[in-house]
């Protein structure tokens, strides 16, 4: 996900920057992208680190998703920063998720399936197979596996058309602070270049 | 300047039947940063699938568990399979692929921050801290020896001794600092270092950079007031001629935004 900011909102201070040549008007704004860049991964890390319900709750190694996705945010070159996380995007909105090809989502509900597709699982040795639930959930259902031919059969993932998951505004710092980190940024280059 | 992707797309196939410690050995570790690669895989086009897909994990395009299924795929047509055991040294491990995935896209996103380095950032955060980015069930707890392994190796040059125990370590040094080559070296012996100066300094682990701002490097006596701090480039992003030569065999822009 890419997050356009405006790294220079103060209209004094633009006008400021915008006397200056081409490069140190580059220069300046992505030493403003920078100080926010720091911000933003650190916070993220630490939203990340906190963060492990759906694994904890399955009792499941966790993935490691958003704590590894902060590890890869860089810094931008520009006041574009870049968030690789698959569904970072419910930083601002609800998000509605549906299959792209298959038939139904796979939520895992067992701590086997966490983390994994479930063809990962087949590749494992996992011999899958469903079992509808009367009065299930719209395109409810379970899907079922069983490793080995003398082995019980384990409830793996639910089967759902699709899934509702809520903005979390909380997975980025407040605007003020991100605005302050981009504007100390700023406003130290300006300064070494009149000093 | 260079996004992780566009790090990983140009990196050339390594194929090679040699081991993890042979490859070590045997080849220099400049070549391994600019090279797809994994021990005893001598497949070009599973490495070529290999590349494809940690380019769009490090994009944020697909997550690790469809990569992992990708990746999957593809090493089935080799005749690999998961059922063939979790161990690091079978290919289609849940382990070895998560390995390769977190490595290579670290890897990219260390050479990216310090590509990213300017005067005007290097003035702001002169220092890195390698903390714990990602938690780990059994963290390694030897970060302070081989801290102070390395510190020694470079005459503490640019870096702070370590204080406090884990897990309230704080390692902090210069991003112009030696330590960091050293460290990555495996100074004191360390045999699980990948060779790099910058992170993941060890396989599998879940320490990276942190930014430290100016007063916090002045504070510990690493640099003066005014005291200005210049960073080599890092070997493993392409120069301009090697972006070049890979737009033209592969048909992409890696200078547009996505």
């Amino acid at each position: 996900m890419d997050l356009a900011f405006d790294i220079i909102p103060d209209e004094r201070l633009k006008d400021a920057v915008l006397r200056l040549s081409g490069n140190a008007q580059a220069e300046i704004t992505r030493a403003g992208a920078y100080s926010l860049y720091v911000l933003v991964r650190r916070h993220v890390n630490r939203y990340s680190r906190a963060h492990h319900a759906s694994a904890d709750n399955l009792g499941a190694e966790h993935t490691g998703h958003l704590e590894e996705g902060s590890r890869a945010i860089v810094p931008p070159a520009d006041n574009v920063l870049s968030i690789p996380i698959p569904g970072f995007q419910r930083v601002f909105k609800d998000l509605e998720i549906s299959p792209r090809t298959a038939k139904a989502l796979t939520i895992p509900i067992n701590r086997v399936a966490y983390g994994k597709r479930a063809p990962r699982l087949q590749s494992e040795g996992w011999r899958l197979f469903t079992v509808s639930t009367r009065g299930g959930g719209p395109g409810g259902g379970i899907l079922f596996g069983r490793r080995g031919e003398d082995s019980a059969a384990t409830a793996l993932y639910a089967l759902s058309k699709s899934v509702r998951v809520r903005q979390d505004r909380s997975m980025l710092p407040s605007d003020e602070d991100m605005q302050r980190a981009a504007a100390k940024g700023v406003a130290n280059a300006i300064l070494r270049r009149s000093r | 300047m260079a996004r992780p992707e566009d790090i990983l797309r140009v990196k050339a196939l390594l194929p090679t039947t040699l081991g993890s410690e042979e490859i070590r050995e045997r080849i220099a570790a400049d070549i391994l940063r600019r090279s797809v690669f994994s021990a005893r895989m001598a497949s070009a086009p599973y490495l070529a699938d290999l590349r494809e897909v940690l380019v769009q994990y490090a994009s944020g395009e697909v997550n690790r568990a469809d990569a992992t299924l990708a990746l999957t795929r593809s090493l089935e047509q080799l005749g690999h399979s998961p059922m063939d055991g979790n161990a690091i040294t079978n290919p289609a491990s849940q382990q070895r692929l998560d390995l390769i995935l977190k490595t290579n896209r670290q890897m990219a996103a260390s050479v990216a921050r310090i590509e990213a380095q300017t005067p005007d950032t290097l003035d702001d955060f002169p220092g890195w801290e390698l903390m714990r980015f990602s938690g780990r069930r059994v963290p390694r707890e030897d970060w302070h020896r081989r801290w102070a392994a390395a510190g020694d190796a470079v005459g503490w040059q640019g870096a702070a001794r370590h204080t406090g125990e884990y897990p309230e370590w704080s390692f902090i040094a210069l991003k112009s600092s030696p330590i960091w080559a050293a460290l990555g070296s495996g100074a004191g012996g360390f045999r699980d270092t990948l060779g790099n100066p910058y992170p993941p300094f060890a396989f599998g682990s879940g320490l990276d950079w942190d930014d430290v701002e100016r007063d916090r490097c002045e504070e510990l006596g690493l640099l003066q007031p005014g005291e200005q701090v210049t960073l080599g480039k890092a070997s493993l992003a392409p120069d301009a001629a090697e972006v070049a030569d890979m737009e033209k065999r592969y048909g992409f822009d890696a200078g547009e935004d996505a």
